[in-house]
This record gives C-alpha cells, structure tokens and sequence, in this order.
C-alpha cells in the first residue's frame, strides 16, 4: 500500500492539467515529449532531476591536465557518495555529476545488483554508450517457440516502419550487412574500421562461411550533419556530453524538437510519487510528485500518463500506486509486476596480440568500436543453451599505461613507451539472459529515498542458461582470435553481478493476455487503459541487442496509439 | 656555479644537474621557467610529503622520465601531483606504503653508498632505481604467474606507485600530451590506418 501523502494547499492550488504527463525525460520519455508535443498535445514532462544546460554541464573538451585528479576521479567523494555508481566506467572524475548519489538514491540488494542510474534531464542518453540495433523475429518470436515466458505480442514487421522513423530523426551511423536476424538500420555512413579490424573481418570471413561478421559498431551518432546538429568530431568521451549535439540524447535532439512545437512544458526536480487512479472510471488522472528542492507534495493531473522513468523506476512508481481496488500495484492484477526482470550478461569475451602493422596508427578518438553479430542459434541449435550473445570490440595499440608493467626508466624508456604498444583486439561479449519469475523488484516496507518514498528490493542473479553460455562466450572468442592470426591469447571473465550491463529491463512486460502481462502491445497498461509504459520494462524477453533503439521505436509507436485513441476519444 | 645559476640554465634547456642539490621550491622554478604559461600554475605549498620526500620524489622521477629533447617529469610538474595524490587521493595505507618506500630507499643508499638518496650521485641515485625496477619486474612476472584474484604483489611496490604515479603526472600534462603524444582535444577525424612514421 502506498503511504499517504499530503498534499499542501499551495500544492492544490498550483493544480494543473495537460493533455498528457510524461514521467522522465531519459531516452523514452524525451521521444514521447517529441511525439506527443508534435502530435499537439499540450505535454508536461515531469523530471526527478536537475535541468541540464549543455554550456555548462558538458565537459567533453575538458582535457585530463585541468582536472584535479587527471582523471584518476575525486576517489574519496566516488567512496562515499557514488560506490554503486562508480563500478560503471563512465561514472569518473567529471562524468560522475551525471550519475545519482547512493546515498540518496538507496535500493536494497537481496542478492548482488549494481543499479546504475542518471537523474537529470535527459537521464542515462547523456551518459549511454550509443550501440543501436535493431532486434529480429528471431527475437520476438523466440519465447513462443521454445516456451520460454510469454509470447512478445508484437513481430518485426510492427516495430519495423517505427525503427525506420526514429532512425531517420536520431541518425545511426553503421554498415549495411543484410543479416535476417539483425537488420540493418537506415545507416548514415559508417566510422571506419582500423586495419587489424579489417584483417580480422576479412579472416573470420573465410574461416567462418561468412557466419561471423565483424561489423563496425552501430552508433546513434551522426557521420555529417543532420537537423541543426554537427557531425562527429572525434573527440572521444562522449558520456560527458556532447556540445555540437552530434550524438543522440534526450537534450540534443528530442527534447529541443519538443520545445520547438510550444507545447511542451519540461519541470525539473519533479520526483513522481505515485500515479493517482480514479476506480470510478478506471482511469489514471494524473500523479504526485515530490518536488525535488522544498519536498512539497504537489498533484498534476492529464488526459493520459506516459511513464519513461526507466523500467525499474516505472515499476516502483506502479507499485507505490497501490490502492484499496489494487492493494498489489497500480495495473497489477495480472501479478507479473515487478517480476522478469533481465540485463545482459557481459564481460567474457578473450584478447589477443597482433604481429605487423608496426608502421600503421589511427588518428582521432573514434567512438565506437566493432561489433560482432550473433551467431549462436541462429540456424543450428547449440546443445548447451538457449539465445545467444554479440560481442563488441576493437583493435587498438597500447598507450603509455603499458609503461608501468614494462621494464626500465630513463631516455630509452620514456621514447619506448611515448609510442604506440604492440597491437591487441578484444572481444568483449554481450549475452541474452532469460525472463525468470523469481527475478523480482518489491517495495521495502520500510525504507525510504530522500524524498520519502519507498525503496526498491532487489532480487535477481543469473540462471542456469546465462552460465551455461559463458564458457562458450570466452572460447569462442578465443578462437576467433586464433583463425585471425593473434598470439598470446587469453580469455577474459569478469564475473559482473546483474545491473552493471544498464540494460535492466523487464518487471511490466507486454503480452497477450491480461492475465500474464501488464501491457498490451500498444504499451498499454490492461487495467489502466490511459497509463502506458513506454520504457524497459515493457520487455518480454531481452534479446542480446543494446536495447535503447528498441525501447525509441516502442516509445514513438506507443505514442501514436495512444494519441489517435485519444482523438477517438476511447481513453 | 651557483643555485640560481643552475635554474637559470636548467630553464633554457641545459643538461640535468644533480636534482638532488635544489630544493623543492627550485625545483618547481625549473619548471615553471621553462614552462611559464603552460599548464596549471604550479604551487610550492606541500599538501602531504616533507620538502625532503618531495625532492627524492622529484629525483625520482626525472630519473624514471628525463628531459630529453622533449620535457621530462619534473619540468611538467609532476611532483605536484604526486603529493597532491598521497595526500588526497591515496588511503592510509597506500600513503604508509610510498612513505615507507622513501624511507627505505635512503636507508638501502646509506647500506650501499653511505650517503642518503639525495646525496647520492646520479651514476648511484641509478643503480637504485635499477634494483627497485628489477624487484618491480620480478613481482609483475609473479603475478602473471599465479593464477588471477590471488591479491597482486606487485602493485604493493614502492616502485610501482612511483612508476605509475610518474606516467600518469607526466603523459597527462599539457605539455607531454601536446608535446609529447601530439594529442588534440578535437581531432575533427578519425583516420583508421595512417603511418606512424610518414
Ligand atoms: C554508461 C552507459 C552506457 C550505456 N550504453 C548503452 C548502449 O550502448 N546502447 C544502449 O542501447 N543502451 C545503453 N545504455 C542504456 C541506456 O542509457 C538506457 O537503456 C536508456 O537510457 C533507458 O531509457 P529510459 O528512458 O528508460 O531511462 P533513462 O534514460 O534513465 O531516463 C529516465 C528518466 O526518468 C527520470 N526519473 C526516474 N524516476 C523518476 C521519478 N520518480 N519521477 C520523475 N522522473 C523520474 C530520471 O531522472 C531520468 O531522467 C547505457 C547506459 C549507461 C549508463
């Protein structure tokens, strides 16, 4: 049940009412600020976080000589205040303003999970490593033939026409390869690959049939300049943000697109607390939030609510809805909420060295690397386990970093290792992981965040398929190397708890049936027709693709649906 | 020739003399002559190591990164950071550990040579730095040798840290970063395959 929360009277009389509420301006609420604002509607878009302002938020071009810590990050603060967010890369010395304080943000790890997050406008798309691809039949159909969870509701062929439409606003630089199970996108043109990867593409070519293709990474990053935004200059830490806009993010492209149309109504430091439900008509009337500075209790209130919080985020603010008629959960009465969680597993992967090329370098900080598309249980079936796994990659020469495991000091030293190291690739493998009812999130009965509201506890650990996949992921890996000539080859584990990947998903997944899912197709709560979830959690199974392109096509397609029922007047 | 003398020269680019014979505050000079307007401004406030530690740190590490026809350690100021890294950013039994380390070092030049690591002459303050680099070198080859997640010895060094810190202070500097590895904070391309030597 949820606790009660008073409203104040300056609360009551601020009270407001749109045409829709959008919970979170991340990567799916900012797509449904763009979709709906277009669509004319007037939108309030609700915001835990502080605004963001490019000018004096980013800091890409900040080089490591004006930072105090040249990078090696404030460890103390990172200690005390990000510990979770901190076992994620891009939570560093100037990074970390974009991830949450632990101490504010507590959850409860019933068993290890590093739930990484960003609280502010724009969410985790400022942060997020940019991989874009599109999911297959292969995908959707897969829980229903090997009955595994439910069936997804939707194919391919409905989410197709929506990959093309958000593709062509955000810009996916990539190569076309014509593989049925990972389609192309509407490409701009791709990064180049580097020598060593060119060898090894071409090597795994012949070795493998063509059944392993080294791609370079699809990246929602734009190769020349699109809509107002520049192309990609190559300076290289894009999870601090991105001043010429050239990557997508919630602030560089959907949320200005949004403002643009004059319908849009974007308030930061807005904490959603719960949705308010209305049992007579059965409808969602809007929700309460916390405002993030004075903790007052305010209400809004729309003809629809679109919740892109973040599936785990999405899911608490459904479960601290509870009321008498849903004493379990806002849009619960199926009992699936909270649970199929999923992420991917990631880290086994092998590396290897690479004789020759000593005369060839790269110059620029390209951002991305390659990726190697999935080839297990594509066609045959692998007698170990379900799904499959991708790899993403690269080759590179050792910087200066070497220099402290190698021998020596003095002139000789300091001119060897000012030079680019011997050559390395690396596979760095991404596995599906499949839905399990026990792989749960519940409220704590008692404790709460900063602004009162109830915790998430987390209950989730990899299972027997995810494990039995992980050897394969480091041998096959290996063996890649090997058919592409590398020497010093070794495996690579890490042994990551679930979380850490960010691509947590699930908890309100989409079916068929109301009696086993949340959502319908349309991302539409069953029970709560004018309350959609547009984020991860929507996810019936998790594929082994970075899902965020996913979660923008599901987002603008829901989007759709729900504006032209709106117009018909059937929410 | 006289202290300011030697700074002096060390500025406009003569041979290294013995580091040891400047104190910090001249050290820091040297760089700053050499380097005025380039970089943060060197401070001579010491956040966590004596002058003495400071100057064997900077002997140190000009020993490990010299001036050659590029700058060396100290002439980017890397001492500087070394202590501001004890101080702040290391635990305390990291900080106990480097300081044991300085302190060791003396004693194993006072057993060798008589003298402590500063008034060691630099053929001597060498050999030093050798033995350190070879006991360095034998533990990473442990390492490699034991099987993973057995706790790293090497990285326990004194002479680890020093290397580490010395590259870090060094090929993050301003000057070796532009100077040294010809970095460009916006590339404006990304080249995949080009020589290294045209
Ligand atoms: C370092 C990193 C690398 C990544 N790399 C990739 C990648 O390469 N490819 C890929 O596909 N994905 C990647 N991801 C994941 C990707 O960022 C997420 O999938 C995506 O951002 C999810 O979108 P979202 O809208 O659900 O959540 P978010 O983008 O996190 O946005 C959620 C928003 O809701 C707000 N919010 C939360 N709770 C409330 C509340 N109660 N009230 C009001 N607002 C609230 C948050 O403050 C936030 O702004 C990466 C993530 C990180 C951090």
């Amino acid at each position: 049940m949820s606790r009660s929360l008073t409203i104040s009277a300056a609360g009551r009389a601020r009270r407001q009412t749109h045409d829709a509420i959008v919970v979170g301006s991340g990567m799916t609420g900012g797509w449904a600020a763009k979709e709906l604002t277009e669509k004319g509607l007037d939108t309030l878009v609700l915001e835990a976080g502080p605004e963001v302002v490019p000018e004096r938020d980013f800091s890409e071009h900040v080089p490591p000589w004006q930072m105090p810590y040249r990078g090696l990050g404030d460890r103390a603060a990172l200690e005390r205040e990000q510990a979770i967010q901190s076992t994620c890369y891009a939570c560093d010395e100037l990074g970390r303003s974009f991830f949450v304080n632990d101490l504010e943000n507590p959850y409860v790890q019933e068993k290890p999970f590093l739930w990484i997050r960003g609280r502010q406008v724009g969410g985790k798309s400022i942060m997020w490593a940019r991989h874009s691809y599109r999911l297959s039949d292969l995908d959707f159909e897969a829980n229903a033939r090997e009955g595994v969870g439910i069936d997804w509701p939707i194919r391919y062929a409905d989410l197709e026409p929506w990959y093309d439409y958000v593709e062509a606003f955000a810009g996916i630089s990539g190569m076309a390869e014509g593989l049925a199970h990972l389609p192309d996108s509407r490409f701009f043109p791709p990064m180049p690959l580097n020598c060593v990867e060119l060898h090894t593409r071409e090597r795994l070519m012949q070795a493998f049939g063509g059944g392993r293709v080294l791609t370079i990474g699809r990246q929602a990053i734009i190769t020349r300049d699109h809509n107002g935004r520049r192309a990609c200059h190559y300076c290289g830490p894009c999870e601090r943000g991105c001043i010429t806009r050239s990557y997508f993010s919630s602030v560089n492209a959907t949320l200005p697109a949004a403002r643009e149309t004059g319908r849009l109504t974007l308030r930061p430091g807005s904490v959603v607390h719960s949705v308010i439900h209305d049992p007579a008509t059965g409808r969602a009337t809007g929700v309460r939030v916390i405002d993030r500075e004075t903790q007052e209790a305010i209400e809004f209130f729309g003809r629809i609510v679109i919740l892109g919080a973040s599936a785990l985020e999405s899911t608490r603010i459904l479960l601290n809805s509870a009321t008498a008629e849903a004493p379990d959960g806002l849009a619960n009465s199926s009992g699936a909420l909270g649970h199929y969680l999923m992420d991917h597993h990631m880290g086994n992967g092998a590396v290897g060295r690479f004789d020759g090329w000593e005369n060839e370098f790269y110059s620029g900080r390209r951002p991305t690397g390659f990726y190697l598309a999935r080839f297990r249980n594509v066609d045959e079936r692998h007698p170990d386990y379900l799904r499959g796994f991708a790899y993403q990659g690269s080759a590179y020469r050792a910087g200066w970093n070497r220099g402290v495991a190698e021998p020596g000091f003095g002139a000789e030293y300091k001119e060897r290792i000012s030079r680019p190291g011997p050559w390395e690739l690396s596979f760095y493998g991404f596995g599906e992981m499949l839905p399990r009812y026990e792989n749960q999130v519940s409220l704590d009965p008692e404790a709460v965040d900063a602004w009162g509201i109830p915790v998430l506890r987390i209950d989730c650990e990899w299972g027997d398929n995810e494990r039995a996949m992980m050897p394969d992921m480091r041998s096959s890996a290996a063996e890649m190397l090997v058919a592409a000539g590398a020497r010093d080859v070794r495996v690579t584990q890490e042994d990551n708890p679930p979380g850490l990947t960010i691509h947590e998903m699930g908890t309100a997944r989409m079916g068929r049936d109301p009696a086993t899912s949340v959502l319908n197709g349309n991302n539409q709560c069953w029970d709560v027709p004018n309350l959609f979830v547009v984020d991860g959690a929507c996810m019936t199974s998790s594929a082994n693709q970075n899902p965020s392109l996913t979660y923008m096509a599901l987002t603008a397609r829901a989007c759709d649906y729900a504006v032209e029922r709106l117009r018909r007047n059937e929410l | 020739m006289n202290r300011r003398e030697a700074i002096r020269q060390l500025g406009v680019g003569a041979a290294l003399p013995v580091i040891g014979d400047l104190t910090f505050a001249e050290l820091l000079e040297v760089g700053r002559g050499v380097r005025s307007g380039l970089g943060r401004p060197e401070t001579a406030v010491l956040l966590a190591l004596t002058e003495r530690q400071a100057m064997t740190v900077a002997s140190l590490a000009e020993i490990i990164i010299p001036r050659t026809d590029t700058p060396g350690a100290t002439d980017v100021g890397v001492t500087t950071f070394i202590d501001r890294i004890v101080a702040e950013w290391y635990t305390d039994e990291e900080r106990g550990r480097f300081e044991a380390g300085l302190a060791a070092l003396d004693a194993r030049a006072r057993q060798l040579f008589g003298v402590e690591f500063l008034q060691a002459g630099s053929a001597e303050q060498e050999i030093l730095a050798s033995e350190l680099d070879q006991e360095l070198q034998a533990a990473i080859q442990r390492d490699r040798e034991r099987p993973s997640g057995q706790g790293s010895r090497a990285r326990d060094l004194f002479f680890y840290q020093m290397k580490r810190l010395t590259l870090t202070g060094y090929f993050t500097s301003e000057v070796a970063m532009t100077e040294v590895l010809g970095y460009r904070i916006v590339p404006g391309a990304y080249q995949p395959c080009i020589p290294l030597d045209p």
